[in-house]
């Protein structure tokens, strides 16, 4: 009884994801799935997500918004990374450059520093300008990526104020699967090389997966344009290798022990940056009984950036960052309701030349938190979760709570939540002491407060049937309105300079700011394989708003996509997609750039037992911004192209 | 009410007995017109043609253009070469000496006579130059190349060659030929006609030799469909009156041709009916709002090129009185003051005259600020300085309304009363008046084997029997052989649904035979789009620009403040000494002078092995990317490009300096020391 629950977890949710094992009841039975008549069209709503509870629950159960990416239509964008996956996927959500080509995020209003990325649960350490380095993020053995808006850092801690991104690992049960992918791309004619090995075999699990990339610079405009920002798109390689080994016992008990490398190189003009990464970790997952389980994880990530002038390093931009964590997850059902308690510890290592002669400074913070999942009736679920948080270095400490609920009503489902957020100051933010190009000085701030943010979120759902002949298929229609307060913001201020310093900026907490808006996401499929999804969002944002030169919020963004999937015959199936993403005209006091969208023409097509040719093309409309600023479009025009992905198994 | 049943049979068989010898004129010219540059030589009789092909008054574009000899001679340019004559048109003689033979050979563009006599011509595949009594090959069309037009350069030094799709120019004295990068124009937007996108689509150019290869295989799989169609109708007849007394033969003639007719139609029925479907679309009324319906080019097609003038060029000239060159184009009329150097504007489509789709074929000066511009949509006389046009004939302002784009006078050439004793207009029907007889040698001039497909596949050449229906032939056509190909396959699905297979003869067409025929054929169309669509994507266009010796004209030492622009912010730096040392006759290093403040500022550093190319006082220093180590063990990298114009040079120069992520761009002038 108990393996066969245990296989079931194991398959809904994955062996290494961040869940807690024990649901094995959580999908059909605990968390209030009753439904045992799955039809076709209601697959999607039934798919287990994670992020929102801690805890796996299906969709359309789960009381917090959750925007889930499937494989499927991973596979359907063929993105080698997450930025290409998230700006196709989610309107609202922009990647820009910044001065030294770090990749930026805006994310409804937020910068990257207030969205937390998280592989399989777990935070990685190291950074480019305001978040993770996003190469890091491998899309060749991701499974499903779950993306929740709004605070969640009563669950997650720091980072998480305006979202949390969580990337699943895909999980196989079949004894053995290799899958080998290629694709060139000619904008800066990179070619990517993948392949995923994973076998099971009597309670082992092996999984080994890798990706090599590689691009040469992309030249945007005439090298002598004087008004755009950015000229070139910096080519180079990265190496991406993962490694896991699981073991199932007898007792309920799973060990999973992983590895990874990173590699990357950035071939700018003068001066080649590398980015290394190498990180490990153990997870245990106990299911105590069938209401009881336990989790405890260990995980080590070091991130690593230096500089090399004619292959000779200069160890003038020598980076490290090193995380140490620990953390015990705890859950016990009562019937239908589930008691969540966990723990973290983590210890934050930095040494970085943005710091006054390369001095390192370590920070270690310490949390706890609990939540409780309550469903009394089966039309309403209420979760709600209280967090502290410790910081060493600043000493600040941060509590916050979230409630979240949902009524099931007849026509449709709504959900309501509050949850408050807070971001504690980085150690770079409290002891930043760079020469930016000799142009300004920037100071860092011990002092500084953490920022925080309330989060208000009310969203309807309605799915349901369409029967008629030709249009017979399935519909979901969610709208949603948020309202976020952001306050104490951590951002630069000028600096007038004392008697150790000379002018220039540095942080300081500043008032807040408001961020609301509406999200309206649609999605329809006839059963004959035409499918047709659109989201949008509007943002409207009040007080001092994200309005650096890299990223400014735009208050329009839309993303759609019509497509038609079809197997002509037993080996040949077809998937023909046009999807695009507008973007309107950010709200900006400096010159910036404005409205435009991006067609995208994507064909698929299975020619073979387990072999896919996917042929895409880029920017259909062969839109070319006027004047490239940080936040423009980094195209040259329409692109092309060509993937091949074999299923070595299924050949065979 | 008993419900009549369509009689498909009786469609497909007698609406498809007539369109079959259609569809096999349809065809062949087809496939010959997809081979233009392979048929250029051949000829077709005008004694085996409808008199409307014959040559009477020196009409059918016989004379396109005169230029003066000497004394009394005259040469006398059209579609089949170039004659000797003299002002009153009374003797022809040949003066094609030299020329390949062909009627798409020797179709004269323009002609030309320099200062010291020398005559240049311009014909569709060649610019020739008259040397020792016969025409000499001075420059071919490039690749896939048609030329247009030929003119001389501001100061008649130099003549400008127009290409459908590029300018060059040609050097009279030394020969050399070099290729002019015209600029997009301003507000240019990468935007065909979709006419033009479905007549390539038809074609199959939009695909390159592939498409062409694919569409030529439509043709004759249409061919072998015909044939077999009248072979079908044909032999029952035969059978039944016992023409052959060996039936068991006629028997197996006649199963063999039902069974392929019927597999080839059914499985090639989707690429057929777009072949049909798409050539319909050309011809009136369909093309009306494909003409007026702009899209972006077909991504990866051949239309999707680089060249912003990509098949759109007709004829150039210069014009004193606005001291600007103005092109003629498809898409209008656009002027600029330099073809290399700056964006050419559309001109006002009120200030120019009406030109026909079909191209313009007369440009000739009226005065010195009129031109005369002829066309099949007429000739008006036009001032480019006031933009004022005047109708030739009416002497009127033209009326600028919608319809078709041809006029009563279809003007195919001209003589200007300076050439000949008077003026003359050629029409492309009527030809011209109050001339002599036209002469034999005219007369047995033959008509191109390409016009003649063009005629055929058009319709053009059944107007005698069709009338004014004539121009709705195509359409009509093409709705019949929709209807034949439709009620052929209505007929196959029925026939395959019969059980009681023996009786029938189709017995011998399994349905999963069928499929797997099909399977195959989409699998190979598939495979050859793939490798069509990367072949074609992987095709670069450039070309290599020749370098004209100029080094030496340009060394020397130029000193000026140079301004930087960094993130936007400007600053300006005095005394930057730029000094071009000529390191070969095509080539020049840059010495660049130390300038900036600390942290940006830069020591002295050059620009190694800059191109430049260029005549009279005008060079370009070919855009050059360069990188290198200061001596203090900085790396630097960037890209520089200039013009000499006169003793001034224009520099630019984007920079990046050690590890400063964002670039230095520099704009330095200075006049030569």
């Amino acid at each position: 009884m108990r393996r066969s629950l245990l296989n079931k977890v194991l398959l809904g949710v994955g062996l290494l994801s961040s869940s807690s094992a024990f649901a094995d009841k959580s999908v059909g039975k605990v968390l209030g799935d009753s439904s045992t008549t799955k039809t076709k069209q209601e697959t999607a709503l039934s798919e287990v997500v994670i992020t929102a509870t801690r805890t796996p629950k299906s969709l359309k159960d789960v009381p917090v918004v959750t925007r889930l990416i499937s494989a499927e239509e991973i596979a359907k964008v063929d993105a080698t990374n997450i930025q290409d996956l998230l700006t196709e996927e989610l309107p609202g959500l922009e990647f820009g450059y910044a001065m030294s080509q770090e990749t930026s995020l805006n994310m409804s209003g937020f910068g990257g520093n207030a969205v937390l990325f998280l592989v399989d649960g777990e935070r990685l350490a190291g950074e480019t300008m305001n978040n993770v380095d996003y190469n890091r993020l491998n899309l060749d053995d991701i499974g499903r990526v779950e993306i929740v808006k709004g605070a969640s850092s009563a669950l997650y801690g720091a980072n998480a104020v305006g979202g949390v991104v969580n990337l699943i690992s895909k999980e196989n049960t079949e004894p053995w699967r290799l899958t080998l992918n290629s694709r060139y791309r000619s904008l800066g004619e990179e070619q990517r090389y993948g392949g995923n090995l994973n076998i099971n075999q009597k309670g082992w699990n092996f999984n080994t997966s890798g990706q090599y990339s590689s691009s040469n610079t992309v030249k945007l405009t005439s090298a002598f344009d004087t008004d755009s920002k950015i000229h070139n798109i910096f080519g180079g390689n990265s190496l991406n290798l993962k490694q896991k080994v699981g073991y199932r016992f007898n007792n309920g008990l799973t060990l999973t022990a992983r590895g990874g490398y990173f590699r990357r190189e950035s071939n700018r003009a003068n001066y080649d940056d590398r980015y290394i990464d190498c990180n490990g970790g153990l997870r245990g997952m106990w299911l105590i009984d069938d209401s009881q389980n336990l989790e405890l994880s260990y995980s080590f990530d070091q991130y690593d950036k230096e500089r090399y002038v004619g292959g000779v390093r200069t160890h003038d931009h020598d980076y490290r960052n090193r995380q140490n964590i620990v953390h015990g997850l705890y859950t016990k059902m009562f019937g239908k309701n589930a008691l969540t308690v966990g723990a973290d510890a983590m210890h934050d290592y930095l040494t970085t030349y943005q710091f006054l002669n390369n001095e390192a400074h370590a920070q270690t913070s310490l949390d706890a938190f609990v939540q409780w999942d309550f469903s009394p009736v089966r039309w309403l679920n209420v979760v709600a979760s209280v967090r502290d948080d410790y910081f060493s270095e600043s000493r600040n400490n941060a509590l916050t709570s979230r409630l979240a609920t949902m009524f099931k009503l007849p026509a449709v489902t709504l959900r309501g939540s509050y949850a408050g957020g807070f971001r504690a100051p980085t150690l770079k933010e409290m002891y930043m002491n760079f020469d930016m190009a000799g142009m300004q000085m920037i100071y860092g701030n011990p002092d500084l407060k953490p920022e925080r943010s309330h989060n208000l979120n009310v969203a309807l759902e309605r799915s349901g049937m369409v029967y008629r002949r030709v249009l017979a298929g399935s519909y979901s229609l969610t709208a949603s309105a948020y309202h976020n307060y952001y306050n104490s913001r951590i951002t630069t201020a000028e600096f007038e300079g004392d008697a150790d310093r000379e002018p220039g900026a540095i942080y300081t907490n500043e008032d807040g700011v408001k961020a609301m808006g509406v999200d309206v996401n649609m999605r329809y499929r006839t059963n004959n394989g035409l499918g047709l999804t659109g989201s949008y969002n509007f943002l409207h944002m009040v007080g001092r708003t994200i309005d650096s030169q890299f990223s400014q919020p735009r208050p329009h963004s839309a993303t759609w996509r019509i497509d038609y999937t079809r197997p002509l015959c037993s080996w040949y199936k077809v998937y023909a997609g046009l999807s695009g993403r507008y973007l309107g005209k950010p709200i900006s006091d400096v010159e910036t750039d404005g409205a435009y969208s991006i067609w995208k023409l994507t064909l698929q097509q299975t020619v073979w037992r387990g072999v896919d040719i996917n042929f895409v093309v880029d920017n259909l409309l062969n839109y070319k911004p006027k004047v490239y600023y940080w936040n423009s479009a980094p195209t040259i025009g329409r692109t092309w192209s060509l993937g091949v992905s074999v299923k070595i198994n299924d050949l065979l | 009410m008993k419900r009549t049943k369509f009689n498909w049979k009786w469609m497909h068989k007698w609406l498809g007995l007539p369109m079959c010898i259609f569809m096999l004129l349809f065809c062949v010219s087809g496939i010959l017109l997809n081979h233009r540059e392979a048929i250029r030589s051949c000829s077709v009789s005008r004694s085996f043609l409808p008199s409307d092909y014959s040559i009477e008054r020196y009409n059918n574009g016989s004379i396109k253009g005169t230029a003066k000899l000497g004394g009394d001679s005259i040469l006398a340019y059209g579609y089949n070469g170039v004659w000797l004559s003299d002002q009153q048109f009374s003797d022809f003689s040949d003066y094609n000496q030299g020329l390949p033979s062909g009627g798409e050979n020797r179709n004269f563009r323009n002609l030309l006579r320099s200062g010291d006599g020398t005559l240049w011509s311009a014909t569709r595949y060649g610019i020739y130059k008259r040397n020792g009594g016969k025409w000499t090959l001075a420059f071919a069309a490039p690749s896939h190349q048609r030329f247009s037009d030929i003119t001389f350069n501001r100061d008649s030094t130099q003549i400008v060659v127009v290409s459908r799709s590029a300018l060059f120019i040609l050097n009279p004295v030394n020969g050399n030929v070099k290729q002019i990068t015209l600029l997009a124009p301003e507000g240019y937007e990468n935007k065909v006609s979709l006419f033009k996108t479905v007549w390539n689509l038809h074609s199959g150019e939009l695909f390159g030799s592939f498409g062409r290869g694919v569409v030529d295989a439509v043709g004759v799989i249409l061919i072998f469909i015909s044939l077999t169609g009248i072979v079908l109708f044909v032999m029952p007849g035969m059978m039944r009156r016992k023409l052959s007394l060996n039936r068991k033969r006629m028997s197996r003639i006649f199963r063999w041709n039902f069974k392929w007719h019927n597999r080839v139609g059914y499985v090639t029925l989707v690429v057929t009916i777009a072949i049909v479907a798409t050539g319909m679309c050309l011809r009136p009324p369909f093309m009306i709002p494909l003409v007026m319906t702009h899209t972006a080019p077909v991504p990866f097609s051949t239309m999707d090129s680089k060249n912003p003038w990509h098949d759109k060029l007709r004829c150039v000239r210069w014009d004193n009185e606005i001291e600007k060159w103005i092109l003629s184009t498809s898409e209008g009329f656009y002027e600029t003051a330099n073809l290399e150097t700056q964006e050419p504007r559309k001109m006002d489509a009120v200030e120019v005259p009406p030109v026909s789709p079909m191209g313009i074929n007369v440009w000739e000066r009226s005065d010195s600020a009129t031109w005369l511009v002829g066309s099949f949509n007429g000739m008006y006389k036009w001032n480019p300085a006031t933009g004022e046009v005047i109708d030739k004939f009416t002497g009127c302002i033209p009326k600028r309304t919608a319809g078709p784009p041809l006029s009563n006078n279809l003007v195919a050439g001209y003589s200007g009363g300076n050439v000949t004793d008077r003026e003359i207009i050629f029409d492309y029907s009527t030809g011209a008046d109050n001339l002599p007889e036209t002469p034999e040698l005219l007369k047995k001039q033959p008509l191109s084997l390409r016009n003649f497909a063009l005629e055929l596949h058009v319709g053009r050449c059944y107007t005698p029997f069709l009338g004014p229906l004539s121009s709705l032939f195509v359409f009509l056509a093409g709705v019949i052989s929709l209807l034949v190909l439709v009620s052929g396959w209505v007929l196959h699905r029925r026939t395959a649904r019969v059980k009681n297979t023996s009786k029938q003869l189709n017995n011998h067409i399994k349905l999963y035979k069928m499929k797997k025929v099909k399977s195959i054929f989409y699998a190979l169309m598939l495979c050859m789009s793939v490798i069509c669509s990367v072949t074609l994507a992987s095709c670069d266009s450039k070309e290599e620009e020749p370098a004209i010796p100029a080094a030496k004209s340009v060394a020397g030492e130029y000193t000026s403040s140079m301004t930087v622009t960094v993130m936007g912010t400007e600053s300006v730096f005095e005394n930057v000494t730029y000094t071009l040392v000529a390191t070969s006759d095509s080539k020049v290093d840059v010495q660049i002078s130390a300038f900036g403040n600390p942290p940006m500022q830069v020591p002295a550093f050059t620009v190694k092995d800059v191109a430049v190319s260029g005549v009279d006082g005008k060079y370009t220093l070919a855009e050059t990317e360069f990188s290198g180590t200061t001596e203090a063990g900085k790396a630097y990298s960037g890209t520089f490009a200039g013009i000499v114009s006169g003793n001034t040079l224009n520099a630019n120069m984007s920079m990046q300096y050690g590890a400063m992520p964002m670039p230095m761009i520099c704009s330095f002038t200075a006049t030569k020391k």
